[in-house]
């Protein structure tokens, strides 16, 4: 009964993983913007998913669960991580800091890609910016998957809104002003 | 400071969602700055995916499906064994704690209840379980209040527990 049991559920994350893998990764990638720290916590992901054995296979809900694992796992390998250097992170903080001077704003941008232009974010506007509009939840969905309010998520994901909004301006101004 | 927003928003995320722009959404967001941002982030936000796929995550070797299981199967066996290793000394105490309240359970009734005492004293197979339990009571009424009795027993067995708890590490250190 439970090797029946076993097999149905091995079965049924084979399917699951082919499917949804690539994009989890992928999504770890674009948030935390390392490749190495994807790889670390894509198998953590996947270690905590399987250990928790979900009951229910329902593909949506189960992938929120396994995009809210990644996301918690993210956020605390991040947390670490600016506790640990706290020093360096200077740069990736307070884009939007109005006393930087415009000058070595311009130098900054004139230099950046689309990828160097999201990791001025920080992490919690990535997770917000990419499950909203990638994956296409709603801002009740996304609150579930980060365990914030939804009220909270709101306000959050119309600031990381400006905030990019904000740089893809400034990049393009710099753009016109290299042409 | 406060910046604008739209209630219109929710209806332009839903309508980007479904890939599908109605013409009054459409109208509406040639109209509003608060909803022509939203339809921007989301174009640009999706441009970067689908830039970055092709570069990055299309080319990217995952380790398949019943690697991924196999992996967490063999890791999952181990964490078990270590937390095995890691609780050893609290089932040794739990052991303890579990013999100390039967005989301290015994004890009570046995004080407590005389009429039963002397029942089971009359049957010789039930007095020889009953006897050990008997001295104790005895011993304790007569130079001990009941009460301290478990006291000494949990003093006992935190000294126990620290005693595994020493032995086991120094075992782990030498292995």
């Amino acid at each position: 009964m439970d090797r029946s049991k076993d097999n149905i559920w091995k079965e049924w994350f084979i399917e699951f993983y082919q499917k949804d893998a690539r994009s989890l990764w992928f999504y770890i990638l674009k948030v935390c913007g390392d490749e190495n720290l994807a790889d670390d916590i894509f198998q953590d992901a996947f270690y905590k998913f399987l250990k928790a054995k979900p009951a229910v296979l329902n593909e949506g809900h189960m992938r929120s669960y396994l995009f809210k694992i990644a996301s918690n796992l993210i956020i605390d390998r991040k947390r670490r991580e600016k506790v640990e250097r706290k020093a360096l992170e200077v740069q990736q903080q307070d884009y939007s800091d109005e006393k930087r001077k415009e000058s070595q704003e311009t130098e900054i941008l004139s230099f950046m890609g689309l990828d160097r232009m999201f990791r001025f974010l920080k992490t919690k506007e990535r997770i917000l910016l990419w499950l909203t509009y990638v994956e296409g939840h709603t801002c009740g969905e996304v609150a579930e998957i980060t365990g914030s309010k939804e009220s909270s998520v709101k306000v959050q994901l119309f600031r990381a809104r400006k905030k990019l909004a904000g740089i893809l301006k400034h990049d393009k101004h710099a753009g016109e002003k290299r042409k | 400071m406060r910046n604008k927003t739209c209630s219109f928003e929710d209806k332009v995320a839903a309508s980007l969602r479904r890939n599908q722009i109605d013409p009054e959404i459409e109208k509406h967001v040639a109209e509003c700055s608060a909803c022509e941002e939203v339809m921007f982030i989301h174009g640009w936000v999706n441009q970067y995916k689908r830039v970055s796929w092709d570069m990055e995550a299309a080319e990217k070797k995952l380790p398949g499906p019943e690697e991924m299981w196999d992996r967490f199967h063999f890791k999952w066996r181990r964490d078990k064994k270590f937390a095995k290793r890691a609780l050893r000394p609290l089932i040794y105490s739990q052991v303890f704690a579990a013999a100390a309240l039967v005989v301290v359970s015994g004890v009570f009734v046995l004080a407590n209840l005389p009429g039963l005492r002397n029942f089971l004293q009359s049957n010789p197979v039930a007095d020889s379980f009953v006897h050990p339990f008997s001295q104790i009571v005895k011993t304790a009424s007569s130079w001990l209040p009941l009460v301290l009795i478990p006291m000494a027993i949990v003093l006992v067995s935190m000294g126990f527990i620290s005693l595994i708890a020493a032995f086991e590490d120094r075992k782990h250190r030498l292995t």
